[in-house]
């Protein structure tokens, strides 16, 4: 088991370098010099040349590349990414006041999946292929190829056409959020999260759901199942105790490598909905060529899919005694 | 496929995965409904266009749009005079042809970029899914949009399939370090999410369909990789690809001639699955702006232009919504089918 973790630990090592060496040449391959444009165009050539040689002295572009690396890297480590092009803000900063509305979203939407996934799974489970899992299967299957932007954009005109307009569609809160009582800021960041939350938790419900009802078919053929059956005990004593405890844990961890993938996957709905989270923060710093942040937000994000990852297996051979990985390097899920 | 053998199965391994995929009918309607968007696609100039299919003008006989159509497959050009269908520089139909003239106009007889007067009107006979804000005509921006989706599709997935099974062959065929080394390569790529690794690469990159597709292709080949890795592993121990060995065949022909064929299967799987990641994708970076730039059409930016026009003309966010999904449907839906049809584990077996 030790084993296996610290394998699976040293095998992160070089996929965490390969992920800064792809963002670091992905900075050095752009075409375009970010020094030329802070140089005034006006200055006398001679002035300008020595002046660009300075800011290349000054950003340490002047040191080979190897070298260049290893600072960047040891600046990243500490989340030091440098300041923002577009407002000179430490990009970190930036990145910091927008993480909680995404995570926020991230955590609610997960949150509501569960709430909704697991009594699907188990009501289909109980009795595959029965009217109501057929049913759910088909209509989360449809609802599983609707992309969660076009959801997004029918809620909105919905919204719009329909007289519901006390539902907000862009933005966080509303413009006196700072006058609002305790009460009142809770009731309008709810109206905020309303669309926003269900376009974020519908996608993974099929999935989610067609997972608990594939693991409880599973557990329900085992052994200890049949034992609780035979001995008398009521068939939803047996669902509840016995079988559903082992689904949940796989459900939880794939809950957790999915958290990542949430966050990143969020630019459209974000912009969308003005939202100011992280997927917005990373399409306003496109449009205005903001390097530092755009690579700060996809490191960011990269890691955190890599630890979503190794988080998950790692749970996995500890939840599941049969798994036991052997030999480390040749491993791919 | 030892479950093949066991069954009293006649023809080869293809045969049997047709017949299986044939069984399910949700896959062969999806399977139809794939056809029958390629061939809006395929015939978008003819069934939307400014210009008639048959028409009578000074006498002689005139095909401009199937002219049109068959300039825009590639290097026809060179065959097919230049110029204008009419032979007359900017020859416009509409306002030239006599009412009265013999023409044949085509289904919508719109051009996806023709501007007509009435800007944002709702559906109506002349117009049957609306106008947008520049008076464009939105059924003929659907139909040719079409053709972006399933470029992107097609090219973008043919990018992913040629660099993943070429990265999984030789990792699960080599196997050692070389295959630690790749599955590495493939593991940095995965971790970063394709969306933000496209949006970051978009930074540098001139919004156009073209990047659009490199990038989609590039960034989506792990899924692709990951597969063809394991069948190689798998196959490489079975007694045909040994035999092969046996009797001299280089590494490069058993993977090539031995191996591909029979791990070609699994990756059309992931491929199909991945036309319909594509066109999400597509539609989404339109959408955002970086991808097909107006006033070329494709169905994320009218569905952004509808976005721009919300309360003035909701009608417009319908249509495109209804074509990324009809799409990503049927593309799923033949995805499933074919898994449950190579996949020997589900055969004799009824879902």
């Amino acid at each position: 088991m030790l084993q296996y973790i610290i394998n699976r630990m040293l095998l992160a090592v070089p996929t965490f370098l390969g992920i800064t060496v792809v963002t670091f040449l992905m900075i050095h391959l752009a075409p375009g010099d970010p020094l030329r444009g802070m140089i005034d165009e006006s200055m006398p050539a001679e002035t300008s040349e020595h002046t660009y040689e300075l800011l290349q002295k000054h950003f340490g572009l002047d040191q080979p590349l190897h070298v260049q690396y290893a600072s960047w890297l040891k600046r990243i480590v500490t989340l030091d990414f440098g300041r923002s092009i577009s407002d000179h803000r430490p990009v970190w900063d930036k990145i910091r006041e927008r993480l909680p509305w995404t995570v926020g979203v991230a955590a609610l939407s997960m949150f509501f999946g569960f709430l909704l996934a697991v009594p699907i799974g188990v009501r289909s489970a109980v009795r595959p292929n029965g009217w109501f899992d057929s049913i759910s299967g088909t209509t989360l299957y449809a609802l599983y190829s609707v992309p969660s932007y076009v959801t997004a954009m029918v809620l909105i005109v919905l919204v719009v056409t329909l007289p519901i307009d006390w539902i907000p569609i862009r933005g966080a809160y509303s413009d006196g959020f700072d006058g609002l009582s305790l009460w009142g800021k809770v009731l309008d960041l709810c109206k905020h999260l309303l669309l926003i939350t269900i376009c974020f938790t519908y996608p993974a419900l099929a999935f989610q759901s067609r997972f608990v009802r594939g693991n409880l078919l599973e557990v329900l053929r085992q052994d200890y199942v049949r034992t609780a059956r035979a001995k008398g005990l009521a068939e939803r004593h047996v669902v509840r105790r016995h079988a559903m405890r082992n689904t949940l844990i796989p459900l939880v961890t794939y809950l957790g490598m999915l958290f990542p993938t949430v966050i990143s996957g969020s630019a459209i709905l974000e912009v969308m909905f003005a939202w100011p989270g992280i997927g917005r923060l990373m399409f306003d710093s496109i449009l205005q060529r903001d390097y530092p942040t755009v690579m700060a937000l996809s490191v960011i994000t990269a890691v955190l899919v890599q630890v979503g990852t190794l988080l998950a297996d790692v749970s996995y051979a500890w939840i599941d005694p049969r798994i036991r990985y052997g030999g480390g390097l040749n491993h791919v899920d | 496929m030892w479950t093949d053998l066991q069954q009293p199965a006649t023809g080869s391994y293809r045969q049997l995965v047709w017949r299986r995929f044939r069984a399910n009918r949700r896959g062969v309607i999806g399977l139809a409904a794939i056809v029958l968007l390629l061939g809006v696609a395929f015939f978008a100039p003819l069934i939307a266009a400014d210009q008639p299919i048959v028409c009578r003008y000074e006498g002689k006989l005139y095909f401009p749009a199937i002219v049109k159509t068959v300039r825009e497959i590639p290097f026809a050009g060179w065959v097919i005079p230049g110029g204008s269908p009419f032979g007359k520089a900017g020859f416009d139909a509409k306002a030239e042809l006599s009412d009265d003239a013999f023409a044949v106009w085509p289904l919508v007889p719109y051009g996806p970029l023709e501007i007509t007067e009435d800007a944002l009107e709702p559906p109506s006979r002349q117009h049957w899914l609306g106008t947008d804000g520049s008076g464009r005509d939105l059924t003929a921006r659907m139909v040719h949009g079409a053709v972006v989706s399933v470029k992107v599709g097609f090219i973008s997935m043919g990018i992913a399939a040629l660099i993943g099974m070429t990265v999984g062959a030789v990792a699960g065929y080599l196997g050692g370090w070389t295959d630690a080394v790749l599955s590495r390569l493939i593991e940095v790529v995965v971790c970063f999410p394709s969306f933000f690794l496209i949006l970051a690469v978009m930074v540098w990159l001139e919004p156009s369909i073209v990047n659009v597709m490199v990038v989609i292709g590039l960034t989506r080949w792990t899924g692709i990789a990951r597969f063809t890795r394991g069948e190689f592993m798998r196959l490489k121990r079975l007694d045909f690809a040994v035999a092969a060995r046996a009797l001299g065949a280089g590494s490069v022909r058993i993977m090539v001639r031995h191996l591909l064929p029979n791990a070609l299967a699994p990756v059309l799987v992931t491929v199909t699955f991945g036309i319909a990641h594509a066109i999400l994708l597509e539609a989404g970076l339109s959408w955002l702006g970086f991808g097909v730039q107006p006033p070329d059409p494709s169905w994320g930016n009218v569905l952004r232009s509808a976005y721009t026009n919300l309360r003035v003309a909701p009608h417009m966010v319908y249509p495109p919504c209804v074509a990324i999904f009809l799409a990503v449907l049927v593309y799923n839906l033949v995805g499933d089918a074919l898994r449950d049809a190579v996949d020997p584990r589900m055969f004799g077996r009824r879902r």
